[in-house]
């Protein structure tokens, strides 16, 4: 039942999906969890809501839905619980060119995919053919052990071995930034670019070394990675069927219920202090085996810890982590289906998922950092950070019949210092999305014709809606080589471990910045579950992607990561 | 997913989850089916840029009496309630203002200031009106209605009974009228409370539903987080007892086989199998839409042409919500500190005749100027980003609306509107023009009908306050008490006796036939209000 209590096994700061996902797997393996949420509704990052015109669900923010690749779908039964994962098309994501062309990828089929790039470019096709035909097997290993196993160092070796001994991956690549590495593989610049912005979907970053390269050549082995869909309602689906699996093994959520401390005594995390807006009957509520936060590094070390109850060099390494990586959103509504300059010679693209939209060449990509860099806003706009125009074809739920909603997310630097910086970002919103209209434009002919709406969100609106993303960071912090893998948030910390004994990070861990693919909160309650002895569950042994394979074999009949 | 289940409930609104919650804890295995992708109907909060919106339903008359709060332990399951003592003020272009409290004590206090006499009759009027709700209309509203010739005659054996006929036989006009107050201030916020939810002024019947809703807007409480807080609460005890909940799924079909319910069907063509169907949706839908024709007619064509007669509400609201830096600040509260605290401000009418007027011209597809607001944040402060961003607002205006402008479509008109709006809302606070607001929202009448289906030509009760289709006739005379001639088929929402406005009677009244009707236990116990309103023969 769900009544409130004084003490728990578990607590979980923060009902994000991550926290969430943590909080079902430990109570699913038997210990009781509450989870404590500071605004009304779960899932912040996660929402669909009504903002516009009703009927039209607006997914702020997650939009292509990662969580098929999650060994959580299947370990805690999120088809079961109501999640249903739904997509426009065969093709997942494409990236267009203002000569027509445009690179597409695939979301089961390797031989399609080797087709479609041969008329882009027959050289790096083949590329593409040898890369596929030599990751295959490694496919499955490589992505569970690296994004959903615990950070280690065998880890990350196995990777670097992996990838080393492909002869298509140029030799020293993790000393290389992205554009590099791809220049060495990749002949023609339209693939390069449409490579390095897939990985910047993932927030591997093209300009920086190791993460740059990795994120272009995991894009490149694992066609599109499964983010190329939504569910069934919108995103907020996924927060729903994570409740629904934690309430059914008895799990609790309480929302607005802000929690302003954590309990440390003798040096270990022992509950959680509410703040006195809390709706619970209970100020304090003590944890029998675990705290969990599923919060940044900043509100997590310096907040509710606090900077006393740390080593001086947590608090030095905390409040220098870099949570600037953020975007700007763009919400249209359309009245028709964009038609697309490159439709005609690219008619996949239609049936398409998700786009991006701004990027002519590796040198916009090289602009983009360089923007960000010095606190610049992109002019003109860059939309590398995944742009969605499938919501309504895959979901008819999502928008009344003739709407289209359409989502574009803009890179840029959340405190664009020449601008006025981050508090200035009311004044900058509509002049901002004006500047998107015209890049749209370029490439979209109906755009005025289709265009009903617009709703704009920046890195401010973001932060307040949650206080916890700093500087609006919706990944949790920059996911960049100082603050990647062993060294996220901080070298040392040893996450989801923190140096408080008997509290654990849930959040923005490994090789994940934010994404619905689970993996912080899968990585999470697989440390926590071991250091409490509960891990050893005859369900809990699904890798990482075999839901998505299995998905795809179902969904679509076939499964082909291998050209020939 | 299962396919089979005791009970299946159309409409995951405050009904139907209502129904669902007692009859999962009573043991059925129950499915609610919601066509929008949250459960909570007109229980809506919507987030923007960091600052919740109560969009629809924000005013809860009846939350601190109705038996479903305590019986499903919806405090225990997050939920809270601020009930501030200072409920609604008027406030007046030259900047006075009229207070109502839930103490009478201090609304005659208030109503001193302009008249000692009304003060007075105010505190007569008070002791009558509350008499008629506490002890006749709550206990009525969660319990069975009575057949009309039965209702009379029961009304006839108590003096009560007595009085509320005649206040039946009143149309709202005349009854604020024969009160007699000499005060125009007085007289305006009564007419207000009286119709601001869609009572027409001029009609007799409906006359019991006056102090009704006086007695109840002053009574009135606001759920802290947001009123989605609410219904996501009562989810949590349905879902907690082993309720199954299904969102953006519209249901498409109920399937009747041998004048009794089978299930129902949703769009894509799943099929739910149940005992027992509830629907919450409003007889067009139910009778006309969900039920094949020909079927319907065939059990029942007397409930057919009912549903087909069934009459909307003949106005809507308008609501324009503002994410703000800075609260509003009332020229008013310089004369009466409780306007700083009052729950809700009403601005725009100085007589009885300017809400007539109102009224009037609505008809007329005229857009008005007077409204209710109300600063959700004053008394809950995180409705906005208060603890980052100190000092941000949450402020929201609602008026009675046509549903059909004369002026154009309200896409178009929206925000000219709005606009002229801002302009007469900053006579009563003025601080409004300092700043631009950081998010604008309009609430228009066709968005309430795109937003919540069943609220059609933004009927936001379902269906109009009129005699023919209130108590018994709610929403016909075969249906009211929440069977229906098609066997298994039962009803719950606001079109169904006792009506709208988050009182939960619908599904609390519902859930009592269903688990009698499926030998469920009835775990709950009749409220000790009705034993004693039965008493003294004010409930059957």
């Amino acid at each position: 039942m769900t009544r409130p209590e004084k003490e728990y096994d578990v607590i979980v700061i923060g009902g994000g999906i991550n926290g969430l996902a943590t909080a079902a797997y430990l109570q699913k393996a038997g210990m009781e969890v509450a989870v404590f949420e500071r605004r009304d509704e779960v899932g912040t990052h996660c929402a669909t809501e009504e903002v516009g015109m009703p009927g039209i669900k607006y997914n702020l923010h997650a939009s292509g839905l990662m969580t098929l690749a999650s060994p959580a779908y299947t370990e805690l039964e999120l088809e079961k619980f109501g999640l249903e994962m739904v997509t426009s098309g065969e093709w997942g994501y494409f990236h267009p060119f203002l000569d027509g062309t445009a690179v597409l990828f695939h979301q089961y089929d390797a031989n399609a995919q080797y087709e479609a790039w041969k008329k882009i470019n027959p050289h790096d096709a083949e590329v593409f053919r040898r890369l596929s035909q030599y990751f295959a097997p490694y496919w499955s290993d490589v992505i569970d052990k690296f994004f959903y196993d615990i950070p280690s160092q065998e880890n990350l070796n196995l990777l670097i071995e992996v990838l080393g001994k492909c002869p298509e991956v140029p030799a020293g690549w993790e000393n290389m930034d992205g554009l590099e590495a791809a220049d060495l593989m990749f002949e023609d610049d339209r693939i390069k670019t449409a490579l390095l912005t897939s990985g910047n979907l993932i927030d591997l970053r093209p300009w920086d070394k190791l993460t740059g390269p990795l994120g272009s050549i995991v894009m490149s082995f694992t066609m599109c990675f499964p983010g190329c869909y939504t569910a069934r309602g919108g995103s907020h689906a996924i927060p729903h069927a994570l409740v629904r699996c934690f309430m059914h093994h008895g799990g609790r959520v309480f929302q607005g219920c802000p929690v302003e401390k954590v309990i440390i005594e003798n040096g270990e995390a022992k509950g959680v202090a509410l703040s006195n807006r809390a709706v619970y009957p209970d100020a304090e509520i003590m944890a029998r085996r675990a705290v969990i936060s599923d919060l940044t590094p900043v509100p997590t070390f310096l907040n509710l810890v606090g900077e006393d109850k740390l080593p001086p060099e947590v608090v030095t390494a905390v409040k220098d982590y870099d949570y600037d990586q953020s975007v700007f959103t763009v919400y249209y509504v359309f009245s028709e289906f964009p038609e697309w300059i490159q439709a005609p010679d690219y008619p996949e693209i239609n049936k398409a998922y998700s786009f991006d939209v701004g990027i002519e060449n590796t040198q916009d990509l090289r602009r983009l950092g360089e923007d960000i860099e010095a606190h610049r806003l992109p002019d003109p706009p860059i939309c590398a950070a995944g742009c969605f125009h499938g919501f309504s074809v895959a979901d008819p739920t999502q928008a009344p019949p003739g709407m289209f909603p359409i989502l574009l997310w803009a890179n840029l630097p959340a405190d664009p210092t020449e601008q006025g910086g981050f508090e200035n970002w009311d004044e900058l919103r509509e002049g901002y999305g004006d500047k998107i209209d015209k890049v749209v434009a370029e490439h979209v002919t109906n755009f005025e014709r289709a265009k009903v709406s617009r709703f704009l969100t920046t890195p401010l609106d973001n932060y307040r809606r949650n206080p916890s993303a700093i500087l609006g960071a919706w990944g949790g912090g920059a996911l960049k080589p100082e603050q990647f893998y062993l060294t996220r948030p901080y070298p040392g910390c040893g996450a989801p471990r923190t140096p408080v004994p008997g509290l654990y990070i849930s959040q923005s861990l490994g090789a994940a910045a934010g994404n619905t693919g689970l993996l912080s909160g899968t990585i999470a309650a697989r440390v926590v579950a071991e250091d409490l002895g509960i891990r050893n569950k005859d369900w809990w042994h699904v890798k990482a992607v075999e839901s998505y394979v299995d998905f795809s074999n179902r969904k679509w009949g076939k499964w082909n990561p291998a050209v020939g | 997913m299962e396919k089979g289940y005791d009970v299946v409930i159309v409409g995951a609104g405050p009904n139907g989850l209502t129904a669902g919650a007692y009859l999962a804890k009573a043991g059925a295995r129950v499915l609610l089916i919601e066509r929008r992708h949250e459960t909570g109907g007109a229980l809506v909060t919507e987030e923007f840029r960091g600052f919740r919106f109560n969009l629809h339903a924000f005013h809860m008359l009846m939350i601190e009496v109705m038996p479903p709060y305590k019986d499903l332990d919806i405090e225990g399951f997050g939920c809270r309630y601020i009930k501030p003592e200072a409920q609604v003020s008027l406030l007046t272009k030259d900047g006075k203002a009229l207070t109502l409290h839930s103490d009478v004590a201090k609304s005659c206090e208030s109503i001193e200031k302009f008249s000692l006499q009304d003060a007075k009759r105010f505190k007569e009027v008070w002791a009558e009106i509350s008499e008629i709700t506490d002890e006749a209309l709550i206990p009525a509203t969660y319990t069975l209605p009575t057949p009309p010739l039965d209702h009379a005659i029961m009304y006839n054996e108590s003096e009560l009974g007595k009085k509320i006929i005649s206040y039946s036989e009143k149309s709202p006009k005349e009854i604020i009228k024969d009160w007699g107050f000499g005060n125009d201030y007085l007289n305006a916020l009564l007419q207000y409370l009286a119709c601001m939810w869609g009572l027409d002024p001029n009609l007799s019947g409906v006359g019991y539903m006056v102090p009704l809703l006086i007695n109840r807007m002053l009574n009135q409480a606001m759920i802290i987080g947001g009123s989605h807080r609410f219904s996501s609460c009562i989810q949590k005890v349905a879902r907690a007892y082993g309720a199954d909940i299904l969102e953006a799924t519209e249901v498409t079909d109920i399937i009747v086989e041998e004048g009794g319910v089978r299930g129902v069907k949703v769009a894509g063509g799943d099929v739910y199998e149940a005992r027992a169907v509830i629907t919450s949706t409003d007889p067009h839908t139910t009778f006309l839409e969900l039920i094949d024709e020909d079927t319907m007619k065939g059990i029942s064509s007397d409930v057919f042409e009912a549903a087909k007669a069934w009459e909307w509400e003949s106005w809507s609201l308008f609501g324009l919500h503002l994410a703000l830096k800075e609260r509003p600040v009332y020229k008013a509260s310089e004369s009466d500190p409780a306007v700083e605290k009052s729950m809700v401000k009403i601005m725009g009418y100085e007589s009885a005749e300017d809400v007539l007027g109102h009224i009037s011209d609505l008809k007329k597809g005229k857009v008005g100027f007077g409204a209710h607001t109300s600063t959700s944040t004053d008394l809950d402060p995180m409705q906005a980003p208060a603890d980052t961003f100190p000092g941000t607002a949450v402020a929201r205006w609602e008026t009675m609306a046509p549903f059909k402008p004369a002026d154009g479509e309200w896409e178009d008109i929206k925000e000219d509107y709005a606009d002229r709006v801002m302009e007469q809302w900053k006579v009563y606070a003025p601080n409004l023009g300092n700043r631009k607001p950081i998010h604008r929202y309009l609430y228009t009448p066709d968005y309430i009908e795109k937003k919540l289906v069943n609220m059609v030509n933004g009927s936001i009760k379902h269906g109009a306050y009129i005699s023919t289709q209130m108590g018994y006739f709610r929403p016909n005379d075969s249906c009211s008490g929440y069977r229906t001639p098609v066997k298994g088929l039962y009803l719950a929402g606001a079109s169904t006796y006792p009506g709208g406005m988050v009182l939960l009677g619908g599904g609390y009244n519902a859930a009592g036939i269903v688990a009698d009707d499926l030998g469920l236990d009835r775990w709950w116990k009749e409220p000790e209000m009705v034993k004693r309103a039965r008493e003294k023969k004010l409930v059957e």
